[in-house]
């Protein structure tokens, strides 16, 4: 592996997707500031804002840096120079990761402490907010998995929109589960068993994902 | 021992509707080889498999004596790929593309590429959408050249071009084997190209190499000889005449093997030569073709 070039395999990726994320950051911060200012009469508002900037956050660079750059016929250019596949696909998933773990950290940060803080909603509902931000980046990895390895915009499209309704329906379901729903109203945040563990194993999930999909990418053999 | 850039034996490669079979292309070192064949023959893909982007089933491919696609990240730091499907990043500007690819290459020289730059009329915050065809073909050139490649492998890159462009493309390959070590092998459509600047041609039909020879030779075993035959007296293809084309007086014979025997033979059938015309790679190109396909029904 050559770390000079997947250095700048990775800051090209960047200069090309920094200012939109820039700005899906930014609108994912007045979400919260709208929360801190107007506090619960726009709580909904801001937390479909936080909600919509995170997705959007990180769609857009996996459209982007990987599925526009077949579409787009990008691919003859870079594989053409002295890149392996293995500094390739690493370079996508940092700068992917990267780009989304950061606007995902801070902002989910930001919002634990503005939405389970002081005036926000009971602490009891801490460890599903936390199981609700660890599902967003769940569904995030999903859709990185399938388009690097499809690297076509139909199967990203459709795994985007699945993640999307499956999500709701993993949250419903979550909600759902006594252990869950037991102490959610709480005004104590209680880590059971069935929290811990659904954090862990979706945990678990991305990092599987991950080596899973970076060793299936790197054994392919046609690049265009 | 010849030193050759390129060095394809028996290539293969399947897919459902096409299929590349038994490749065979040596392209020395310090010279040009034209690889000429329509639509659809077989061009771009021995070209990607050449540059390692897909994998033959079978055969040996070798690039700057580097085997490929096992070595090919070495052989890439000393070739230039052009390929007329080859897109640079849109919302990018050609001095982006210019840092990248120096970041890339220790051999990128900048004063090279600044004055490809303004021999092209290319201008370094231009970004890419809004440039024409020509001016993409020509950023993309200028990023194959500024470092200086032992090898150019060039996928049409005239085609869709002015002739101002073309030119310009065409004298830049040119300035490039004025270097004895260097070597170009280019696709075109345009056999007036390739004639202009190849050493060697090859042809490509349906996934095969049909006729693989140095240009020169190409020229002169080819010939157009007008005939008149006495009443009675038929010829046939075979030995050396590739096509006839009969009317009531006139005969007139294709030739890939041009030579004073041929002629003597032709006389023996009780034939007059009237004319031998010298033929174009183009008109070469139809005609091997034409009887590549008469051959195969």
């Amino acid at each position: 592996m050559n770390e000079s070039i997947l250095k700048q395999l990775v800051l090209k990726d960047w200069r090309i997707i920094q200012v939109p994320v820039l700005l899906y950051w930014v609108a994912g911060a007045a979400a919260i500031l709208v929360a801190i200012v107007f506090g619960e009469a726009l709580g909904v508002l801001s937390f479909v804002i936080f909600v919509f900037a995170l997705i959007i956050a990180g769609v857009h660079p996996i459209f982007q840096t990987i599925v526009a750059e077949r579409s787009d016929q990008n691919l003859p250019f870079i594989m053409s120079l002295p890149i392996t596949i293995r500094e390739f696909t690493y370079a996508k998933v940092i700068v992917n990761l990267a780009v989304f773990g950061s606007v995902w950290l801070s902002l989910s940060i930001a919002s634990l402490i503005i939405f389970v803080g002081e005036d926000g909603m009971p602490r009891g509902t801490l460890p599903f907010f936390c199981i609700i931000l660890v599902t967003i980046f769940v569904g995030y990895v999903i859709m990185l998995c399938v388009a690097l390895i499809t690297e076509t915009q139909g199967p990203s499209i459709v795994a985007s929109v699945v993640i999307n309704l499956g999500a709701q329906l993993f949250v419903w379901a979550v909600a759902d589960l006594y252990p869950i729903r037991s102490v959610i109203g709480g005004p104590v945040a209680i880590w059971n068993g069935t929290s811990v563990g659904i954090i862990v194993a979706e945990i678990a999930v991305i990092g599987l994902l991950i080596t899973a999909t970076v060793w299936a990418q790197t054994r392919k053999i046609d690049f265009v | 021992m010849l030193d050759l850039a390129i060095e394809c034996h028996g290539i293969n490669k399947h897919y459902p509707h096409f299929d590349l079979e038994d490749i065979d292309l040596q392209v020395p070192a310090g010279s040009a080889m034209g690889f000429v064949g329509p639509n659809g023959a077989g061009k771009s893909t021995t070209m990607r498999i050449i540059m390692g982007l897909i994998r033959q089933d079978s055969g040996s491919v070798n690039v700057l004596h580097y085997p490929i696609p096992e070595q090919q990240i070495a052989a890439k730091r000393d070739i230039g790929f052009v390929s007329e499907d080859m897109r640079l990043y849109g919302s990018r500007t050609i001095g982006f593309h210019m840092d990248f690819v120096k970041s890339i290459y220790e051999s990128w020289d900048d004063r090279l590429a600044d004055d490809l730059l303004s021999r092209f009329d290319l201008v370094r915050e231009q970004k890419v959408k809004g440039l024409s065809h020509g001016q993409r073909v020509k950023a993309c050139l200028l990023l194959a050249l500024a470092r200086s490649p032992r090898l150019l492998i060039l996928d049409e890159p005239t085609t869709g071009l002015d002739p101002v462009a073309r030119q310009e493309i065409m004298s830049e390959m040119r300035k490039v084997l004025q270097d004895d070590s260097r070597s170009i092998l280019f696709s075109s459509h345009n056999t007036l190209d390739v004639e202009q600047i190849s050493d060697h041609i090859a042809f490509i039909l349906d996934g095969r190499i049909i006729d693989c020879r140095d240009t020169e030779s190409f020229l002169d075993s080819w010939r157009r000889i007008r005939l008149e035959l006495p009443d009675g007296h038929h010829l046939a293809t075979g030995d050396g005449v590739v096509d006839l084309q009969c009317s009531e007086r006139r005969t007139v014979a294709t030739t890939d093997s041009f030579s004073d025997q041929l002629l003597t033979s032709l006389k023996q059938h009780g034939a007059c030569v009237k004319d031998i015309e010298r033929m174009t790679l183009e008109e070469i190109f139809l005609a091997r073709v034409k009887s590549q396909q008469e051959l195969a029904a």
